[in-house]
């Protein structure tokens, strides 16, 4: 009996251990499970895990009370999804509403050279900051420490981000790319008014000139009122490089000025876009839609107030980006009749040019006072590559946390690196995603492997983990429904990638960049006065506020002027820069 | 003497209408922000809340009751000016007394009258007043709220003012009686300035009260960040040139005017508690007569 | 000889000194130590940063690193062709609400003293107050709902006929200084009016009582009671408003602005604003502050010396 028992028992327990080293076995995932490239990115990857390390940051936020129960700005569920993620951790040491607030007090802390380890900045903050040697130098860390699809993402764009963080030949930042979608400005009006006054989509800035008179003056709306107002747009918005609500910039490329831009014109020489006399055209016609009211009366001053008339339903064209819908969402909820659609408009030669921002509107910065700078950087850059998660216990762990950040509502702001480092296309291609998907033309798997090349294979485009396929689930769900506007949440956010994006998703966009980013010695000290002056101009004219003289000659005086005071040798500096 | 009363009677009534209207007028803002937060949004955004709240909603109080950090900087800001006022109240007294009397008996009274309008008038800019409390180690601490501001110069030489307008005969007696300036100081001049202190007290809660620029600056740790700090944050005309789209878009994602508009209301509430508590100095005229034979 | 009137020297110092010691002078002294210590700590040791006004000022480098560049920060100023269209509009803005809040204020505190009700009193004091608390922000928003084209003003204005067309009151550089000036002393009138208040009812009433045994009327009793006892205070509030000239109103003209009225509506304040966004010059930020300082300390010793001269009033 005794025996029986001991082999019962010898047996189970090395039941046990085979079956302990077989789950050990199962939890180890092999190289067969990855590809080439994955397998090859991965090797980047360095471990800093257990080793108690940790850095701290600074965050800019949006102040709002809707963080979920029990989250905060410096303990949340992105912050406990990079700890298991990376087993490192990130302290938040301060955070700002972004804008004003942030500006200041990165402001003071350079002043005070009291930087935390790692901070998002502008450019001109990098600037101060690289002046004083404060950040780390990471030209290295873009030979050897950078996998190469993301190498090639900067590249691509002619290493133009790179070429700003650079101070004295040393790359001292790591510059987002941004969606460049983000730069467009589109016409949006409202199609249920187009309906009721009968008339037809435009096809061009002329078309709007009837489409705008009948919006004013010939009551869309039907409640026999005349209270409806003009074409919004705003002022100091006109510049292509930018888009905001009111913003005319591309409707200035499509008469061919890149204003607030640096490119090549006609001669092949790089100037500055807003002093080309083919802005003319362009102000002459706004200044005509001003004068026959077909432009907001109050546009100069509406300042905050811009979308109240939007929002009241007594507007029906303004200028903004594709990402309007989350500010629309007030007029189809006090107006469920109201329909918006976004256009965009050729030149004369068909293409459809859109201005891009600056490629390096955020800026990674790595302290110099770092206790490890490289481990930011790794951090930062090289991130988690997909076959670096050997332990499918720990990449379990990883999915659940990523998955209960995004159930938890959690705003992505909150994640301890907020630097946009997509795929320019990104936004356009949701675009395709979403009516691939709801025409039957593409599948979900289509989308995913495309997605997850393009990011470097980082996220798959899952809803249940992943923004962008969560955003394109809601927008197939409101073209699922009779009543698009049922749930507002899902429309405000899937819209813009549904249908506000569909312009710039076309094959005739044609995306132009800043040919010069940076500042020059004269620009320092003369740059602020002239876009002082340039802004009241702009505004002057399409006011038609021009001292009794023609638009044309006014621009022509404005140019004058541009160039004595200093213009003309910022131009010939930046012509020195670029060769 | 029947005429008479009623012509004072007919004035009196245009008086009152006439300042009524105008207090009408300058209530408005505050009205309009308080049914703005009794609102909903899209009515607010669409400009029709004018009078009186459109689609009454409580959801921006109920947001703010159960949001903690919203309750801590108001904690915050509450006990700076507890400690804040406390400790203004005190230095300027007794700076305010020394200053109002007359050369002949404080003949270095000039001195600190210059010395004081130096220091109302120069300071070392914002990099210096950073860079100075800093290496007075008071950063990310409540006493960064409230040391600073501890002496306010104008609301003393205003105090001082107010001392200077006391009879100077009760003073001369309990001199030759033997007391000391401090007790002069509190026996007789404190109980008799009411009004001024209420005056002076009231502009330095105000002060503390509002202060935004010192919690965004000095202050790191969100657990010490002031309530109007916090406001200034919802409400400042941001500057978006300076943002990237990203930034714009979750700003357009994340915009609630009624719940901002909530925050104010709230962030008003002790304000809007103290003064009346103080009126009662200005409206009833405790006055100087106690020293009149 | 000698040495007894030495000794009688110094004894009659020493009994000066034990007088002293003794005494109320050193007091006084003892009580303005606090405030004098807490004022050296917390502004005479921030005075080192005025050099960042004079220095290309490097963060790392510091006070003691940074280069010296002497005036040229202010020259940079003065050189902006502009820089005069600033200046003209900062003083006319600022000395404009200073007159006329002064102006508003004393005649508010004037009118609420006569009335006898004491809950109308109450009532519309904390009403007039109120705006103060209301931050630009906030206000602005409420200007632009009234002021706009289809605003509440324009449609009593064009309503009862006093204008053809909606008047742009944001928009026009023209107007555009007159509604910040008016605004602003809309907003600001109650609470300045605080300090006249509290001073009226520290007026004696036997004052009254004695003027109106003689048979004075009540707009006799405010010119010869009233506003005497006033003027101390008056003078004393405005000396210290005149440090002021150079502030118009950041925060207000900030979030009204546009460029359109850049041309009379742009302040020191806020060009330096966008200039200090765009460049993160702190040297020239520190100049501007630093200049700002010497016109307001000049302008101070200026009124007090000439109230001290020609009126014989002395101020402080």
């Amino acid at each position: 009996m005794k025996k029986l028992l001991a082999l019962l028992l010898a047996l189970s327990l090395s039941l046990c251990g085979l079956s302990a080293a077989l789950a050990e076995d199962d939890d180890y995932i092999p190289d067969s499970e990855f590809s080439e490239q994955q397998l090859e990115e991965a090797k980047l990857y360095k471990d800093y895990s257990g080793q108690g390390k940790s850095f701290t940051l600074a965050k800019a936020i949006t102040i709002d009370a809707a963080l979920p129960e029990g989250q905060t700005v410096e303990d949340n569920l992105w912050i406990d999804l990079f700890k298991i993620n990376f087993g490192v951790e990130p302290i938040v040491e301060w955070y700002a509403a972004a804008g004003d607030a942030y500006n200041q007090k990165v402001s003071m802390c350079i002043a005070s050279d009291d930087i935390p380890d790692y901070m998002e900045v502008n450019v001109n903050q990098w600037r101060m900051l690289a002046k004083s040697g404060m950040l780390a130098d990471l030209t290295d860390y873009y030979e050897h420490n950078i996998s190469a699809a993301k190498r090639k993402k900067f590249a691509d764009i002619d290493d133009k981000p790179l070429k700003v963080v650079t101070y004295k030949g040393q790359i001292t930042g790591y510059p987002s790319i941004n969606p460049g979608a983000d730069s467009g400005s589109l016409v949006w009006l409202r199609t249920d008014w187009l309906e009721n006054l009968g008339l037809e989509e435009p096809k061009s800035y002329e078309d709007l000139t009837a489409i705008l008179d009948a919006f004013v003056n010939k009551d869309p709306d039907g409640n026999e009122q005349n209270d409806t107002v003009g074409l919004i747009i705003a002022p100091d918005e006109y510049k292509s490089t930018g888009a905001n609500t009111g913003n005319t910039g591309e409707m200035f490329l499509r008469y061919g000025a890149g204003v607030g831009m640096w490119i090549r014109d006609e001669s092949g020489e790089v100037s500055y876009g807003s002093i080309s006399r083919n802005a003319v055209p362009c102000l002459e016609q706004l200044n005509a839609w001003y004068k026959a009211g077909l432009i907001h009366q109050d546009w100069v001053s509406l300042g905050d107030n811009l979308r109240q008339d939007i929002s009241a339903g007594r507007c029906g064209a303004f200028f903004g980006p594709w990402w309007e819908s989350w500010n629309l969402a007030d007029s189809v909820v006090n107006d469920p009749k109201a329909v918006w659609k976004s256009y965009g408009f050729a030149a004369d030669d068909g293409k459809f040019y859109v201005g891009m921002t600056d490629p390096a509107a955020s800026i990674a910065v790595i302290s110099a006072d770092a206790e490890d700078p490289e481990m930011i950087w790794q951090l930062l850059v090289v991130g988690r590559p997909i076959a670096s998660v050997r332990s499918r216990a720990l990449q379990k762990a990883i999915e659940e946390a990523n998955a209960a950040a995004l159930a938890a509502g959690l705003e992505h702001s909150y994640q301890p690196f907020r630097l946009n480092v997509s795929t320019v296309m990104t936004v356009e291609n949701n675009y395709r995603y979403i009516w691939g998907l709801h025409d039957g033309t593409l599948t979900w798997e289509d989308c995913d492997k495309e997605y997850f090349e393009n990011n470097g294979g980082v996220e798959h485009f899952d809803p249940s983990s992943c923004y962008a396929a969560q955003v394109t689930k809601y927008y197939l769900n409101v073209l699922e429904r009779e009543n698009p506007y049922e749930d507002i949440g899902e429309w405000s956010n899937g819209m813009g990638y549904g249908v506000g994006v569909a312009p710039m998703a076309q094959d005739n966009c044609e995306r132009l960049y800043n040919d010069f980013i940076g500042q020059t010695e004269t620009m320092a000290t003369k740059w602020a006065y002239l876009q002082t002056m340039e802004e009241e101009a702009y505004t002057k004219m399409i006011l038609g506020d021009t001292d009794g003289l023609s638009i044309s000659d006014y621009f022509d005086k404005f140019v004058d002027e541009w160039k004595a005071q200093g213009g003309e040798k910022i131009t010939a500096e930046v012509k020195e820069a670029l060769n | 003497m029947n005429r008479r009363k009623k012509k004072i009677n007919v004035s009196q009534i245009v008086l009152a209408a006439f300042l009524l209207l105008l207090g009408l007028i300058c209530i408005y803002p505050m009205w309009y922000t308080f049914i703005v937060s009794f609102s909903d949004k899209a009515k607010v955004t669409a400009g029709k809340v004018l009078f009186l709240p459109k689609d009454l909603t409580f959801t921006a109080y109920e947001k703010l009751l159960s949001d903690g950090s919203f309750f801590r900087a108001f904690l915050v800001s509450v006990e700076r000016c507890v400690l804040g006022v406390g400790l203004n109240m005190v230095l300027m007294a007794l700076t305010a007394y020394p200053l109002a009397m007359p050369a002949a008996r404080f003949p270095e009274r000039r001195v600190y009258v210059w010395y004081l309008m130096f220091n109302m008038l120069f300071s070392g800019g914002t990099i210096g007043w950073y860079l100075n409390i800093k290496y007075l180690h008071l950063l990310d601490s409540i006493w960064a709220l409230v040391l600073p501001m501890g002496l306010p110069i104008y609301n003393a030489v205003l105090l001082m003012n107010f001392f200077k307008s006391v009879p100077i005969d009760m003073n001369e007696s309990a001199t030759v009686d033997g007391a000391s300036p401090l007790t002069i100081l509190v026996r007789i001049y404190l109980p008799v300035s009411l009004p001024a202190l209420a005056t002076v007290g009231l502009f330095c809660f105000v002060s503390h009260w509002n202060s935004w620029y010192d919690g965004l600056v000095l202050i790191n740790k969100s657990t010490l960040m002031p309530l109007q700090t916090l406001i200034y944050q919802l409400n400042v005309r941001i500057d978006t040139d300076n943002m990237t789209s990203e930034q714009l878009r979750e700003m357009a994602k994340m915009s609630s005017e009624t719940l901002n508009a909530a925050k104010v209301i709230i962030a008003l509430a002790p304000l809007m508690c103290i003064y009346p508590f103080l009126q009662k100095y200005f409206v009833s005229g405790l006055t100087l007569g106690a020293v009149k034979e | 000889m000698s040495e007894v009137r030495h000794e009688a020297g110094r004894s009659a110092f020493m009994r000066k000194w034990e007088k002293f010691v003794r005494g109320e002078r050193l007091r006084l002294n003892l009580m303005m130590l606090p405030g004098v210590v807490f004022v050296f700590l917390f502004n005479m040791m921030t005075l080192l940063g005025i050099a960042v006004a004079f220095q290309d000022f490097i963060p790392r480098r510091g006070w003691f690193g940074s280069e010296w560049v002497g005036l040229r920060n202010f020259r940079l100023f003065f050189e902006m062709p502009n820089a005069y269209t600033i200046l003209r509009n900062t003083l006319v803005i600022a000395i404009s609400k200073i007159v006329l809040t002064l102006i508003v204020a004393v005649l508010f505190a004037l009118l609420l003293s006569e009335i006898k009700n004491n809950k109308v009193k109450r009532c519309v004091q904390t009403a007039v107050y109120l705006p103060h608390f209301v931050s630009w922000v906030i206000y602005a928003t409420i200007m632009r709902l009234l002021l706009n084209s289809d605003g509440l003003v324009n449609r009593l204005l064009t309503g009862l006929g006093l204008a053809a067309s909606p008047v742009k009151f944001l928009s026009s550089k023209q107007l555009f200084p007159v509604v910040m000036i008016m605004t602003d002393v809309l907003k600001e009138f109650g609470y300045s009016s605080v300090i006249y208040l509290a001073t009226i009812t520290g007026i004696n009433p036997s004052y009254y009582e004695a003027a109106a045994i003689d048979g004075a009327t009540r707009p006799k009793m405010m010119w010869y009671i009233t506003l005497p006892c006033l003027l101390p205070t008056i003078v004393l509030l405005a000396t210290l408003s005149v440090g002021n000239v150079l502030s118009a109103g950041f925060d207000q003209i900030f979030n009204l602005y546009n460029s359109a009225v850049y041309e009379t509506g742009d302040i020191i304040d806020t060009y330096v604003h966008r200039v200090g966004l765009v460049s993160l010059d702190y040297g020239l930020g520190a100049a501007i502050g630093l200049f700002k300082s010497v016109v307001s300390f000049v302008l101070i010793v200026t009124s007090y010396t000439v109230a001290a001269k020609v009126a014989d009033y002395h101020i402080f």
